[in-house]
C-alpha cells in the first residue's frame, strides 16, 4: 500500500479537540469511568506491512454516547484513551475494510487492514462460484441493490436497462407501458433470427424472464451481467446471449431485524406522441377527401344536409376525446416486509411482498405476492442453507380492448346521446362500434400462476482451501389463462340467424411446469508466495417437464354464465389442444485461475453439456474460454504513482452455445392420423424430417477490456471492445419434395456481432464521514450485426415474401435476410418523394431508372432498426442523507420506419380519425410540394424510403429524490435503525427525432412513486 | 497436501464416474404427445400402423383419393365432358400444366407420393433391428413396404418420366430409399425401372407367406377381402406386369399377367350382384376382381362433390362423359352393345337430362362402399391379350371374350369377338375399346396413350408430344435438388 495522503484529511486539531471533549465527557460520567481509564497505543498497517496514516480509530460506544476517537499519524501510530467499559475500537480507512478490534488487557495493538474497494465490487458473483474482481479477466457489470433502487423501483429489468446500455429492452411501440407485456431483452445485440434472450440465473438456478420481472426488488442483493467468453463459458450451451445472475439477500446474524418498504405508485398516461384531429378538423378533412360531394344532385343535397348537421353538432360543442376514455391514472402499491436475524450458528430470513401494478388502461393490472423463508446453519466447517419461496401472480388485461381502436373513433361522436345512454354504434360516413361497450359487459382476460421453489445448498470445508458444495433446487409452477367474451361483445356482431347461439367465447389454458436441478462441486484455492491458484469443478444435472392443455368454447348468451362449462360447444372446427415435453441436461464445468502477484492473471473455463434435445449424433457440446489479464497498476513503475489506483487490461476468447430450435427437430417422432381411418384402424406417420446432426448454435466471442481508476478514485471506468461470430445459426432449410417434406432445420448461416462499451464515473466531491458525495456518470454501448452467410432457403423466402407483397399490397415491412446486411435492416424502395405535378410517388429502381410503380423486387437496404450508439448519462448526489439521482438514456445512429405516417396520414382511411397532418401535408393540386400523397389517393403505400427517418431518442428515464433520516435525532434515538423516503419519477420526458405514435396497443405512461423504507 | 491430493483425486474420479455411467439413458426423456421412432418400431404393431398410415396418405385427394384416379389423371384421359365453369379442370384438359391450379395439383402428386415413400423408408430402416414379429408378420410388413415403394415410384415414372424405350438414359426421378435430409440424386429412366423391378421382386419373395398366395383358388375367398386392401402378393405381381409392359417387354409382362390369371384367386363378379335392382346391394365396382384397392373413408364426400347433379340443378364440378360419349364408348349403337353392365349400371340419371357417371356413388346402407380400385383382374387380361396380339391374336380374342362374358356381353345374345380371324390390328383396337369401357374414371387411359405414343389423345385437339406426356418436376425440386 503506498504512502499517500488521503485527501480526506481529518484536521488533526479537530481530532485533538474531539479527544479532549470526549475525555472530559468521560470524566463527567463519574468515578468509575475515571478509575478505568488508560491509554492504549497501536499501529495500523495493511496486509503488506505498510503503515496507514490518517486511519480513524474510534471507540465503539452506545449510540447516545459522544464519539471518542483519534487518527493515526505518519507512522500509522495512534494513542487512544479507553475506559474499562469500552469493549472494542473500530479502525477505518477509505478503501479498506473497517475492522473492529476487541480491547483486551493489553496496551499495545497492531491492526492489519485489508483492501476493500467498495465491498460488493470486490467479488464477482458468477452464480457458480464467486471470484475476486481483482483477478478476474471477464467482462462483467456488477450492480448492487442500492444501484438498482436508485434508478427505479419498478422491477429489476427496468433498472438494469437504465444502468447498463448493453442490457437493452427492445423498444415495443405497441405494448407501451402494459404491465403484463413481457419485455424482449438483448445483451450485446442480436446474433440470431430469434431467441436472443439471455440466460437468467436466480440464486444459482436457471429461471425464467417472468420470474425476474416479478421478483421483489427489495430481496435482491446484487445483479451481475456476464458478457464475454470468460464470464459466460461456465454456462456453456445456453450462454451465447449473455447471462444475468441475480443473487438475493442472505440473512445476517444479529438481533431480529425487521425491514419494511412500501410505496404508492401512480402511472399517468403519456399521449404526447399523438396528434389526432379534433371534431372540427376531422370534418374538414372529410370534406377535403370528398366525402361530402357527389355528382348526383339528389345525393349532393342529402350530403349537404348531413354536413350541416355535423357542423351544428360541432358548434354545439361535441368534441369527444376518445383517447382519454379507456384510460385512468393507475394507482398501485407495493409492500415488502423482510425479517432476518439469528445467533452465531443459525440465521434465518423471511420475506413477504405484495405488488399491485395498475396500468393506465382501465382495469388492467398485475398483482404479485412473493414470500420466502430461508434458514442458514453454519459451523466453522459446514454450512447448510435452505430457501423456500412461493410466488403468486394474477394479471388482467383491460376489457376495453386495444388502445388503437380509440384513436380511430371520430371526435364528433358524442359519448352520451340525448337520453344519457352510451351509444353502442355510430353511423355516418362510416359505421363505428363503440369500443367502450366491450368494457362494460363483463368480459375478462386473465392469467395467473403460482410457483413454489425450494433451493438447498450445502457446503463443507474440510480444510480451509478446499470447499465441497452441493445444491439441489426444485420448482413447481401451475399457470392458467382465461379469456371470456360474452355474446354482447363486438366480436360476435356477425353472428346472426342460425349462428346466434354460437355467440360468446371462452379460451381456457392450464399448464404445469416442474423442474429440478442438482449440482455438486469442488473448489480449491492455493496461495504460495505470490502465486494464487484457484480451481473449481462441478457436475450438474437438470430436468424440465411441462404439460398444458387449451380449449376454445363458444356459445355464452349471458355474461353471468361465464364458467367454461356453460358453453354450448367447442368452438367450431376446434378440438382440445395442448402439448407437453420433457428435457434433460447433464454437464461438467471446470475452471482454473492463476494469478501471479495479483499482476498477471489467467483464466480458463471448460464446460461439457449433453442434452436430450439433441439427436444422438451430437448430444454433447464442449464450450471453453481463455482469459488473460494484466493489473498494470501493480507494476513497479506504476506502483508509486499518485494519480493511478487501478489499470487493468484484460482479454478473453472462447465459445458458448445457444439453442435455436424446437425440442424435437433433431429427432424423428411419429403421430397418429386422427381424422381418417383405414378400415377401422388408425395409421401412424412421421411428423417431420428430423436432422440428427442438429446442434447448438456456436458463438465465438473475443473481448478486450480496460478497467481503470485514477485520481484517487475520482475518475473510474471501463472500456470493452468485442467481436462475436455466431456459426451454425439454426434455420429452416427448404428441401426438394423428394425428401418427403418441404423443410427441415439445420445449422447453416453465420452472423457477426461487433461493438464496444464504455462506462465512466466521475466523483466530483466526497465527504465520507457524512457519506456525502456528488458524482456524474455516463456510459455508452454500440453494436452492429451482420449476416455473413445464410441458407439458400432464406433467399427463397425473400423471393416469396416479395411476391406476396406485390400480390397483397401489404404495407408492412418485409422480413428479408441478405448476406452482408444486418438482421435489422429496413427494406424499402428508394423514393424521390411526391411528384408535385401528379401527387404520385416517384421511385428509383436499383438500376437508377425512375418509375411510379412500386415493386417489391426494387427494395434496397434503407436503414437499420437498431441504434448505432445507445447509452445513458446522469448525476448522483447525496449530502447528509438527502440525495438525488437523474438519469437520461439515449439512442442515436439508427433509423425507424415511421409507420404512423403511413397508417395515420398517408394511407389513413379518412372515414376514421386521423393525424392532423392529413389536413396540411397532403397533396391537393399540381404544384404542391408536400410530403404526402394526394388526399384522394386511396392506394396502399408500401415500404418506401420516404418514411425511413433517422431515429434519435433522449429519454429522461429516472429522477429520484430521497432522504435518509439517519442523521435525524428521532431516528437515532428510536428503535429505528434506518428510515428512508424516496420519490421516483420515471419517463418524465422524451425527445424523439421521429414523430411516431408511441403506445399503440397500450399507451406509454409517466410513473410517479413515493416509497418509504424502514428497518427496526 | 496428501489429504488434499486424496480429496481431489476422489473428486475427479467421482466426476469421471458420473460421465461414464449410463449417461445416454438419461437423455432418453420421453414425451407423451409424440412417439420416438425407436419406441414406435420396437413393437410389431408400430409397423402395421405405419403401413396403415401409408395407405391413409395414399387415399388423400392429392393422390388416389382423387387426382391420381378420377381427378386430374382422368381429365387428362379426355373421358369427361367438363363444365366450362370448372376452370381448373378445363385448363387441365387443354394440357396447360403451367396454369397455377394445375401446376399445384401436379406438385402435390409429387410431394405427397414422396412423403409416403419417406414414411415407408423410415419403417424399413427399423424393420431389421430385431423387433419381435409373430409368425409371418415380418415378411408381410416388409414385403408390403417394399412393394408400395415400388408402386409409388412407378406411378411417378409414368407421370414425370419419358418412356423407357425412347429415352432410357435420360435423367428422371430420384429413387429414394432412405429417410434422410440428404437429397437423393436423379436416376436414369432405365435405372429407375431396374430399381422398381428389384423392389417388386424382393416384395414378392417376402410375400410368399401371404395367405392369398398360399391359399388355393377355392379357399382364396376367405382371405381375399383382407388381402385386397393391402399390397398383397398379387398386387406386386400385377404391378410387375404393368412395369414390364411399360418397358415394352411383352413376354415378361405376359408371364406375370398369366400367373395372376391362372392362380385364379380373384373370381369374376357374380352377375346377380350386378343386375340386382337394389342399388344398395349392387356390386358396381366388381369388388372380388380387385387385386389391390384402397379403403376410402370419405368417399361419400367425393361422390357428392363430383358425381351427383343435385336433382337436376347443374353441378359445375360434375365429372362425367356426356350421353353421346357414353354411347360412343360402349358401342351402344354402333355394335348394339348396350347390354354391357357397365353401360347399364355405371351411368344413371340423377335428375338431369343426361345420365352421369355413377360408378363411385355411395348409396345409403350400401354393401360395397368405400372402395377405390387401383389394380383390376380385367387389366391382367388386357395385358395378356395385348401381348398375344401379334403372336396369337385368336387366343387374345378368347381372353377378351372371357372379360366381356362377365360384363353382360355373353355369347348367346350379343356379338362376340371373332376368335378365328383375328388380326393384330383388330386385337389392339379391341383392347383399346375394352380398356376404355372398363377403366373409365380410374385415370389409367392417359398412360395407355402415352405408352402407345398417340400423337393426339382422342377427345382433344392438342398435339400430344413430350410436353403433354411428361410432367415437369416441381420448381422446389429443380432448384433445391439441383435437378437437370
Amino acid at each position: 500500500m503506498k504512502m499517500q495522503n488521503s485527501w480526506l484529511k481529518v484536521p488533526k486539531c479537530l481530532v485533538a479537540l474531539l479527544t479532549i471533549i470526549s475525555l472530559m465527557c468521560s470524566l463527567n460520567y463519574g468515578v468509575s469511568a475515571q478509575s478505568g481509564v488508560r491509554t492504549i497505543t497501536g499501529v495500523v498497517k495493511d496486509i503488506r506491512g505498510e503503515v496507514i496514516p490518517g486511519a480513524s480509530v474510534i471507540v465503539v460506544v452506545e449510540k447516545d454516547q459522544p464519539i471518542r476517537g483519534t487518527a493515526t499519524d505518519e507512522n500509522g501510530a495512534f494513542k487512544l484513551s479507553v475506559t474499562s467499559m469500552d469493549k472494542a475500537f473500530e479502525v477505518s480507512f477509505v478503501g479498506m475494510e473497517t475492522q473492529q478490534v476487541s480491547i483486551t488487557s493489553s496496551n499495545e495493538y497492531t491492526v492489519v487492514m485489508d483492501e476493500d474497494s467498495q465491498l460488493l465490487k470486490d467479488v464477482v458473483v458468477t452464480g457458480v462460484f464467486e471470484r475476486k474482481a481483482n483477478s478476474y479477466t471477464g467482462a462483467v457489470t456488477t450492480v448492487s441493490a442500492e444501484d438498482l433502487q436508485l434508478v427505479g423501483n419498478t422491477n429489476v429489468l427496468q433498472s438494469l436497462s437504465v444502468i447498463d446500455p448493453s442490457f437493452m429492452i427492445v423498444e415495443n411501440l405497441s405494448a407501451g407501458s402494459n404491465p403484463n407485456a413481457l419485455p424482449e431483452i438483448q445483451m450485446r445485440g442480436q446474433s440470431g433470427f430469434d431467441n436472443n434472450e439471455p440466460l437468467f440465473i436466480l440464486d444459482g438456478f436457471e429461471t425464467t424472464l417472468t420470474a425476474i420481472m416479478d421478483l421483489d426488488m427489495n430481496m435482491v442483493n446484487s445483479v451481475t451481467l456476464l458478457k464475454d467468453a470468460t464470464a459466460k463459458a461456465i454456462y456453456g450451451a445456453k450462454a451465447a446471449n449473455g447471462v444475468v445472475v441475480v443473487e438475493t439477500k442472505r440473512p445476517e446474524k444479529g438481533k431480529l431485524r425487521v425491514s419494511y418498504t412500501g410505496s404508492v405508485d401512480v402511472e399517468t398516461p403519456d399521449l404526447s406522441s399523438y396528434n389526432l384531429t379534433n371534431a372540427e378538423e376531422k370534418l374538414q378533412a372529410e370534406k377535403l377527401a370528398g366525402f361530402y360531394t357527389s355528382e348526383n344532385a339528389m345525393t349532393q343535397i342529402s350530403l349537404d344536409q348531413t354536413y350541416t348537421k355535423m357542423l351544428q353538432k360541432i358548434e354545439a360543442g361535441v368534441n369527444t376525446d376518445w383517447m382519454a376514455q379507456p384510460l385512468r391514472n393507475g394507482v398501485g402499491q407495493k409492500h415488502s416486509v423482510y425479517l432476518d436475524g439469528g445467533d452465531g450458528a443459525t440465521t434465518y430470513q423471511a420475506n413477504l411482498a405484495y405488488n399491485q401494478v395498475n396500468g393506465v388502461m382501465d382495469e388492467s393490472y398485475r398483482k404479485t405476492i412473493n414470500g420466502s423463508l430461508s434458514i442458514v446453519y453454519r459451523t466453522d466447517k459446514f454450512m447448510f442453507r435452505n430457501k423456500l419461496s412461493v410466488d403468486d401472480n394474477r394479471t388482467q388485461e383491460s376489457p376495453y380492448g386495444t388502445f388503437a381502436q380509440y384513436t380511430l373513433m371520430n371526435p364528433y361522436n358524442e359519448l352520451e346521446d340525448e337520453s344519457g345512454q352510451m351509444p353502442e354504434m355510430y353511423t355516418g360516413i362510416v359505421t363505428q362500434y363503440n369500443p367502450l361497450h366491450n368494457g362494460k359487459i363483463g368480459s375478462y382476460n386473465k392469467t395467473n400462476y403460482t410457483s413454489v421453489t425450494n433451493n438447498t445448498y450445502l457446503e463443507y470445508r474440510p480444510i480451509e482451501p478446499l470447499r465441497i458444495t452441493a445444491q439441489f433446487g426444485v420448482t413447481v409452477k401451475n399457470s392458467g389463462a382465461d379469456n371470456f367474451k360474452p355474446a354482447a361483445h363486438t366480436d360476435f356482431l356477425s353472428y346472426t340467424g342460425d349462428k346466434l347461439y354460437r355467440a360468446g367465447s371462452y379460451y381456457d389454458m392450464n399448464r404445469k411446469d416442474n423442474s429440478w436441478t442438482a449440482q455438486v462441486g469442488v473448489q480449491y484455492s492455493l496461495t504460495k508466495d505470490k502465486h494464487l491458484f484457484f480451481v473449481n469443478g462441478q457436475v450438474n444435472a437438470s430436468q424440465t417437464k411441462y404439460t398444458y392443455s387449451t380449449m376454445n368454447a363458444e356459445g355464452f348468451p349471458n355474461k353471468n354464465l361465464s364458467h367454461v362449462s356453460s358453453a354450448v360447444q367447442y368452438a367450431e372446427n376446434t378440438t382440445p389442444g395442448g402439448g407437453e415435453g420433457i428435457y434433460r441436461d447433464f454437464g461438467f464445468i471446470a475452471s482454473a485461475n492463476y494469478s501471479f502477484d495479483e499482476k498477471y492473471l489467467f483464466d480458463a473455463n471448460l464446460r461439457l453439456t449433453g442434452s436430450s434435445q439433441f439427436g444422438a449424433d451430437n448430444r454433447w457440446g464442449l464450450f471453453w474460454s481463455l482469459g488473460a489479464g494484466w493489473n498494470v497498476h501493480r507494476e513497479n513503475f506504476l506502483k508509486e504513482s499518485t494519480w493511478l489506483e487501478r489499470l487493468k487490461i484484460r482479454f478473453s476468447t472462447g465459445y458458448t452455445g445457444s439453442q435455436g430450435f424446437n425440442t424435437y427437430d433433431a429427432i424423428a417422432t411419429l403421430n397418429y392420423n386422427m381424422d381418417a381411418q383405414y378400415n377401422g384402424m388408425l395409421g401412424s406417420y412421421v411428423t417431420r424430417l428430423a436432422n440428427p446432426s442438429l446442434q447448438w448454435q456456436k458463438k465465438y466471442d473475443t473481448n478486450v477490456g480496460v478497467d481503470f481508476s485514477v485520481l484517487n478514485g475520482i475518475v473510474s471506468g471501463r472500456f470493452d471492445w468485442y467481436k462475436a461470430t455466431t456459426k451454425g445459426l439454426t434455420t429452416s432449410i427448404t428441401t426438394p419434395g423428394s425428401t418427403g417434406f418441404v423443410s427441415y432445420v439445420d445449422n447453416l448461416g453465420e452472423s457477426e456481432n461487433k461493438g464496444y462499451e464504455a462506462y465512466l464515473n466521475v466523483r466530483l466531491w466526497q465527504q465520507p464521514r457524512s457519506r456525502s458525495f456528488v458524482s456524474i456518470y455516463s456510459s455508452l454501448a454500440s453494436n452492429t450485426n451482420t449476416l455473413k452467410k445464410i441458407a439458400n432457403s432464406l433467399k427463397q423466402q425473400n423471393d416469396m415474401s416479395d411476391a406476396a407483397m406485390n400480390d397483397t399490397k401489404s404495407v408492412n415491412l418485409a422480413t428479408r435476410y441478405e448476406e452482408g446486411q444486418s438482421l435489422n435492416t429496413i427494406w424499402a424502395v428508394k423514393s424521390l418523394g411526391i411528384d408535385p405535378q401528379s401527387g404520385r410517388e416517384l421511385y428509383v429502381r436499383p438500376d437508377g431508372s425512375l418509375t411510379y410503380e412500386w415493386n417489391a423486387a426494387d427494395q434496397v437496404a434503407c436503414g437499420i432498426d437498431l441504434p448505432k450508439i445507445s447509452g445513458n448519462f446522469g448525476l448522483n448526489a447525496e449530502c447528509h442523507g438527502a440525495g438525488i439521482n437523474m438519469t437520461f438514456t439515449y439512442r442515436t445512429g439508427g433509423q425507424m420506419y415511421n409507420s404512423t405516417l403511413v397508417s395515420k396520414v398517408e394511407n389513413a382511411n379518412v372515414r376514421y380519425n386521423v393525424d392532423k397532418r392529413v389536413l396540411t401535408d397532403r397533396w391537393s393540386k399540381p404544384g404542391d410540394e408536400v410530403r404526402f400523397k394526394s388526399i384522394a389517393d386511396q392506394s396502399a403505400t408500401q415500404p418506401t424510403s420516404r418514411f425511413v427517418e433517422d431515429y434519435t431518442l433522449v429519454n429522461f428515464a429516472t429522477m429520484s429524490v430521497y432522504y435518509d433520516f439517519r442523521e435525524c435525532n428521532f431516528v437515532k434515538n428510536s428503535f429505528l435503525q434506518k428510515l428512508k423516503a424516496t420519490f421516483y419519477v420515471n419517463d418524465l420526458a422524451t425527445w424523439s427525432s421521429v414523430k411516431v405514435e408511441r403506445g399503440t396497443a397500450y399507451p406509454y405512461a409517466h410513473t410517479y412513486s413515493f416509497s418509504l423504507s424502514a428497518t427496526f | 497436501m496428501k489429504l488434499v491430493n486424496k480429496i481431489s483425486t476422489l473428486a475427479v474420479v467421482a466426476l469421471g464416474t458420473f460421465a461414464l455411467s449410463g449417461c445416454n439413458d438419461w437423455f432418453d426423456a420421453r414425451s407423451e404427445s409424440e412417439i420416438y421412432a425407436e419406441e414406435h418400431f420396437a413393437n410389431q404393431s408400430g409397423f402395421a400402423d405405419q403401413l396403415t398410415g401409408a395407405y391413409t396418405s395414399m387415399i388423400s385427394t392429392s393422390l388416389y383419393g382423387m387426382n391420381s384416379t378420377f381427378g386430374l389423371m382422368e381429365v387428362l384421359s379426355q373421358n369427361y365432358d367438363i363444365n366450362t365453369s370448372n376452370s381448373t379442370y378445363t385448363t387441365a384438359a387443354s394440357y396447360d400444366y403451367e396454369a397455377v391450379a394445375v401446376k399445384s395439383m401436379i406438385e402435390n402428386m409429387w410431394n405427397k407420393s414422396y412423403n409416403v415413400i419417406a414414411n415407408l423408408n423410415l419403417m424399413l430402416q427399423y424393420i431389421d433391428n430385431g423387433t419381435y414379429f409373430d409368425q409371418g408378420n415380418y415378411e408381410m410388413y416388409k414385403g408390403a413396404a417394399l412393394g408400395l415403394r415400388a408402386f409409388l415410384h412407378f406411378d411417378l415414372m409414368r407421370q414425370f418420366a419419358p418412356m423407357p424405350k425412347s429415352e432410357p438414359n435420360t435423367l428422371s426421378i430420384p429413387y429414394v430409399k432412405e429417410y434422410t435430409t440428404q437429397v437423393t440424386p436423379q436416376s436414369t429412366v432405365a435405372e429407375n425401372m431396374a430399381n422398381i423391378k428389384a423392389d417388386l421382386k424382393a416384395a414378392m419373395e417376402l410375400l410368399q407367406v401371404d395367405p392369398i398366395y398360399t391359399s388355393t383358388a377355392d379357399s382364396a375367398y376367405y382371405v381375399r377381402s383382407d388381402a385386397q386392401i393391402r399390397f398383397n402378393y398379387y398386387a406386386a405381381l400385377a404391378t410387375l406386369a404393368r412395369v414390364y409392359q411399360w418397358e415394352g417387354n411383352i413376354d415378361s409382362a405376359r408371364i406375370c399377367a398369366e400367373q395372376v390369371i391362372n392362380d385364379d384367386k380373384f373370381s369374376w363378379v357374380h352377375y346377380t350382384s350386378v343386375t340386382t335392382s337394389h342399388a344398395y346391394e349392387r356390386d358396381v365396382l366388381f369388388s372380388p376382381e380387385h387385386i389391390f384397392r384402397l379403403y376410402y373413408y370419405d368417399m361419400e364426400s367425393a361422390a357428392n362433390n363430383y358425381f351427383h347433379t343435385y336433382s337436376g340443378q347443374e353441378n359445375p364440378n360434375l365429372l362425367s362423359p356426356n350421353e353421346a360419349k357414353i354411347l360412343d364408348i360402349y358401342e351402344v349403337n354402333t355394335a348394339a352393345l348396350g347390354g354391357d353392365y357397365r353401360n347399364q349400371y355405371w351411368y344413371i340419371y340423377d335428375g338431369g337430362a343426361e345420365r352421369c357417371l355413377a360408378k363411385f356413388w355411395q348409396p345409403e346402407g350400401g354393401r360395397y362402399l368405400n372402395q377405390m380400385p387401383l389394380i383390376r383382374k380385367s387389366e391382367m387380361y388386357y395385358i395378356a391379350a395385348e401381348s398375344y396380339a401379334n403372336s396369337d391374336p385368336n387366343y387374345a380374342a378368347k381372353l377378351l371374350n372371357e372379360v366381356r362374358a362377365n360384363r353382360g356381353l355373353a355369347n348367346e345374345t350379343i356379338p362376340i369377338l371373332d376368335t378365328l380371324n383375328a388380326t393384330p390390328e383388330y386385337i389392339n383396337n379391341e383392347v383399346y375399346k375394352e380398356m376404355r369401357k372398363e377403366l373409365i374414371g380410374e385415370g389409367q387411359m392417359f398412360y395407355y396413350y402415352k405408352r402407345h405414343g398417340y400423337e393426339t389423345i382422342p377427345g382433344s385437339a392438342v398435339s400430344a408430344g413430350r410436353d403433354v406426356y411428361v410432367f415437369d418436376m416441381p420448381e422446389n425440386e429443380i432448384e433445391f435438388g439441383d435437378r437437370k
